[in-house]
């Protein structure tokens, strides 16, 4: 029995358990987003209500956490197969907001670590000069810092840790 | 069939049938917007458009919102709030509503099909 909003994101991230760190950070983030916006709707409604008994109601709305687990799990598995096709089909096969397949972060010599270093020192530092490759992730121009700094700024758990996490997504090391 | 079984299998065919709908009610809500949406205000969106009783799980929505931004249809946001963490503002693209318009005539052909088949079938 699920009583609260913590309780809820607790079972979620035992029912991603195996999932890709990032996939399990985008489930909660997005489970908290829904389910503290509908709660302060509900309260806003019937003021005096407590959460035990304003969840129910929401979740029946929201989904359990293994519904939700389960659509999570579907988009990633078709992410990652059409990361396979792609790859398979064409090493430039190019999509509209990506670099070619072939000069995305991973799939570049000399290793993730070397880019990892350059993104790192590149976050304090601007600008750079660290490789570019156009229109792909490792460009460190100023908007790029900016976006980095800004999203650092904005997140509310830990501005030095958000720009870290977000370069380790964009660019697979996870 | 016992009524839990029944339930049961309601269920599993709702799920079936929502599983590819998601992604053309994102769409079409977000290009009935004239601005750009957060998560929850979509869902409620959707969720308020359903006046038949016919219901879809908001949560797994959201994963279909992040791939159709993988994909190009949307673009997003992200924005600072003043009542907690900052939110993730979707926009429909050019692409995403060409995608839409495409999907909009698979949609009526599907259904039109399933009206036939099931008008007959039901005589």
């Amino acid at each position: 029995m699920i009583s609260s909003i913590k309780d809820y994101l607790k079972q979620l991230d035992k029912a991603l358990k195996g999932s890709d760190r990032a996939v399990i950070q985008d489930a909660i983030a997005d489970a908290e987003e829904y389910l503290n916006n509908a709660m302060a709707e509900v309260k806003l409604k019937n003021p005096g209500i407590n959460e035990e008994a304003a969840i129910p109601g929401i979740l029946d709305t929201y989904g359990t956490p293994v519904e939700v687990a389960a659509a999570y799990r579907k988009a990633e598995f078709e992410t990652s197969t059409n990361i396979k096709i792609a790859d398979n089909t064409s090493n430039f096969m190019e999509t509209d907001n990506e670099a070619p397949i072939a000069l995305q972060p991973k799939n570049i010599a000399p290793g993730k670590w070397y880019y990892l270093f350059f993104k790192i020192i590149g976050i304090f530092t601007v600008p750079v000069s660290e490789p570019s490759f156009g229109n792909n992730i490792f460009y460190m121009g100023g908007d790029r810092f900016f976006t980095i700094l800004r999203a650092a700024c904005l997140n509310y758990r830990n501005t030095i840790f958000f720009p870290v996490y977000s370069f380790i997504k964009g660019a697979g090391f996870n | 069939m016992d009524s839990g079984r029944m339930i049961e299998m309601d269920k599993k065919f709702q799920k079936e049938l929502n599983a590819g709908i998601g992604a053309l009610l994102l769409l079409s809500t977000m290009n009935k917007s004239d601005k750009p949406l957060y998560g929850y205000q979509i869902a409620k969106a959707i969720e308020n458009s359903s006046d038949s009783g016919y219901s879809i799980k908001l949560g797994t929505l959201y994963p279909v919102l992040r791939s159709l931004e993988d994909n190009g249809f949307l673009k997003s946001e992200v924005e600072a709030s003043v009542a907690g963490p900052p939110r993730r503002y979707y926009e429909i693209t050019a692409q995403g509503r060409e995608t839409l318009f495409r999907w909009v005539e698979i949609w009526t052909q599907a259904k039109d099909f399933i009206d036939k088949n099931l008008k007959e079938g039901l005589k």
